[in-house]
């Protein structure tokens, strides 16, 4: 089990800065257990460059992993990533700010080239958004465009993977062209893989469930949503293909309830089930919690499929109030996660 | 515990038709345990009348205020109050409006004023009925033609209701005006790992399908959740759907070989409670409508009748409580 604690930043103004951050990520999830594959035409972080700076969105590479434990030879799991970004266009046409951009597909095999063969999870935006078109602001774009420093957090043990991107309590801000500034953007970004596992914690081939959650940036200032888009998928490995695709992380949680978890003196967590489609232990990798019980960043030990397992906060993502980015279901706007972290 | 079943018309075109509808589903929850109070105000069945068309809106006639009849209704008492009305939708384009729909408020709270006002910590008031809003064009004044199911359940610590479960939905006779069916209802003190009711807190659970656009052609659900505590914490938020512990839409059923998976209902005081016995979450497609099962929850075996399939088998079926998973579907307990 690893885990690894880096800043970002998220900024694709140049190669050399769109390198830093990919080539970030890169590292952290290999840091953590993922093995890259021998696929061919993947990215080179010393020479790839930003791509198109017209208004579009702008995949320059992309990455392709593997789980590395026992059941890899049997019931093996793929993940690409596939870095870019995306340019915004103001109402006079001028192109403003280059958005950076993350998509992930998982399946079980890959053609050796690049392209995952058997899709378990169909390709789905982890970071970025959709090409917006601002009405407002100036039509320069000759200032630096620029993002602040991210903390993202990694955790993995080649039987699953979590990586929380921009995990902090003050919103992340990108300064656009002059005129314009956007407070917000689409972080943070959560993402896990993780097998089905047995009631004492240990790894089995009957699944696997992938979840990822950011914040799409809206509007004519690119200000961060209202609600996390949010994805779930659980892939069976015996037989039954990949469930459909959840909106939100089905943690079972009681609603908003009473707003916390904290009930005299004691912390009570949530977990997320999990199928195959039989019903399974729960997920090891998150739990789930309300955005002001613990506190972001912290870890806590807690007992999980019988064992004592380190868990780090995500909730107080851009504040513990209203404002908060911490929740991974709409409806529960008040929630957050516990990613394991160990 | 008690059940009761019954076919009532969703028509509130005559007085009489109002009557019927109102005092049918009054008798259903009475059968099934709920008290009755003296609470002044409240409703006659055989003097009110559907009232005065206000254009657009959604006019309560009268209300009943309700009781739990357990040995706990002295120190934590529940008091329900149910409020009867019309739904009017509103006609620019010609004089007059019409009556289209019946409709229902529901609020619970721990106090009464003796009266129509409920106290102590009060629930938010939930509707069961159309969305108000106008419509230029003819109105629909004919009367519905078509019987739905319900069913009542309660065991003096909690109350079930379920109207509308058939496999076609209710409409009237001409305009295509379809009534907001199924309404859920379920009230529910929490309880022990045995089943038995404490003093922690209750659930209150409403569910229907009332139009969400002006022109009355697009439906959709609307499911309320809430929890009210006795020990300190007040009444939580409201939520928009039922806390079942599914795995999400997942493989859309959970049925695997000779069993099916059934998922429990999230209960919390705020401290986290066993789960509610009341209803239990499935996939549509896992038992059959109006069909009852066994199923051991908390400690004991209990039956369930199935509130699935409702207007049809797919996800445009009304049997979700989360519009999130529409394959959803709830088991009710009916014995």
């Amino acid at each position: 089990m690893t885990t690894s604690s880096v800043t970002l930043t998220f900024d694709n103004t140049s190669d050399a800065n769109f390198r830093a951050w990919g080539s970030g990520i890169s590292t952290a999830l290999q840091a953590v257990g993922l093995v890259q594959t021998s696929d061919t035409g993947q990215i080179n972080w010393t020479t790839v460059v930003r791509g198109s700076t017209s208004a579009a969105e702008n995949i320059a590479g992309y990455e392709m992993y593997g789980f590395n434990d026992s059941l890899q030879g049997t019931q093996p799991i793929f993940l690409k990533l596939e870095y870019g970004h995306v340019i915004m266009t103001t109402n006079s046409g001028t192109a403003v700010p280059y958005l950076p951009v993350i998509y992930i597909t998982v399946g079980t095999a890959t053609n050796g080239a690049g392209k995952i063969t058997a899709v378990v999870r169909n390709r789905v935006r982890l970071l970025g958004s959709s090409v917006l078109t601002s009405t407002s602001g100036s039509t320069s774009n000759g200032g630096a465009i620029s993002a602040s420093n991210q903390q993202c957090y990694f955790s993995g043990d080649g039987s699953y993977i979590c990586m929380a991107l921009g995990a902090q309590a003050s919103l992340p801000t990108y300064n656009l062209s002059t005129g314009i500034t956007a407070v917000a953007s689409n972080l943070p970004c959560f993402f896990v893989i993780d097998r089905t596992r047995n009631g004492s914690g240990t790894i089995t081939g009957h699944g696997a469930v992938t979840l990822t959650s950011y914040w799409q940036p809206t509007g004519a200032t690119f200000v961060t949503g209202t609600t996390p888009t949010a994805t779930c998928v659980m892939a069976s490995f015996t037989g039954s293909g990949s469930g459909n695709s959840d909106t939100y992380w089905p943690i079972s949680m009681p609603g908003q309830a009473f707003g916390t978890g904290s009930v005299s003196g004691d912390l009570y967590f949530w977990p997320l089930p999990m199928v195959s489609p039989t019903a399974e232990p729960q997920c090891l990798a998150v739990l789930g919690q309300y955005k002001t019980d613990v506190t972001l960043a912290s870890t806590t030990s807690i007992t999980v499929l019988g064992s004592s397992h380190t868990y780090l906060s995500l909730a107080g993502i851009g504040g513990t109030g209203a404002g908060s980015l911490a929740s991974v279901n709409g409806s529960i706007l008040s929630g957050a996660i516990l990613m394991r972290y160990e | 515990m008690t059940t009761s079943s019954s076919s009532l018309l969703m028509d509130v075109t005559s007085d009489a038709n109002f009557r019927a509808w109102g005092s049918g589903i009054a008798s259903g929850l009475q059968a099934v345990g709920l008290v009755k109070t003296s609470n002044t105000g409240q409703i006659n069945w055989s003097t009110v009348t559907r009232g005065t068309a206000t254009s657009g809106a959604a006019v309560s006639q009268g209300y009943e205020i309700y009781r739990l009849n357990d040995s706990l209704q002295s120190t934590q008492p529940v008091f329900i109050k149910v409020e009867y009305g019309t739904s009017v939708r509103g006609n620019s384009g010609v004089g007059g409006a019409s009556w289209a729909a019946p409709a229902m408020w529901v609020t619970v709270g721990t106090g009464t004023n003796g009266a129509a006002t409920l106290t102590g910590s009060v629930s938010s008031r939930i509707a069961m009925t159309h969305a108000s809003n106008t419509q230029t064009g003819q109105p629909s004044t004919a009367a519905a033609t078509q019987y739905s199911t319900c069913y009542f359940s309660g065991d003096t610590s909690s109350v079930c209701m379920a109207i509308g479960i058939d496999t076609t939905i209710a409409s009237a006779a001409s305009g295509g005006v379809f009534f907001p069916l199924p309404y859920l209802l379920v009230i529910e003190r929490t309880r022990n790992s045995s089943g038995t009711a404490t003093a922690d807190g209750l659930i209150f659970l409403t569910s229907c399908w009332p139009y969400s656009d002006g022109n009355w052609t697009t439906i959709a659900l609307q499911a309320r959740a809430q929890t009210i505590s006795f020990t300190g914490s007040g009444v939580g938020s409201l939520d928009t759907f039922w806390p079942f512990s599914w795995p999400g839409l997942a493989f859309g059923s959970g049925s695997i070989g000779n069993t099916v998976d059934i998922y429990p209902l999230v209960v919390v005081s705020p401290l986290p409670e066993p789960n509610a016995l009341s209803v239990l979450g499935c996939y549509q497609g896992d038992l059959a409508m109006g069909s009852t099962i066994q199923i051991t929850s908390l400690g004991s075996s209990h039956t369930y009748i199935g509130l699935t399939a409702i207007g049809g088998t797919d996800t445009t079926a009304h049997t979700a409580v989360d519009s999130r998973i529409l394959t959803g579907a709830v088991l009710m307990r009916y014995e």
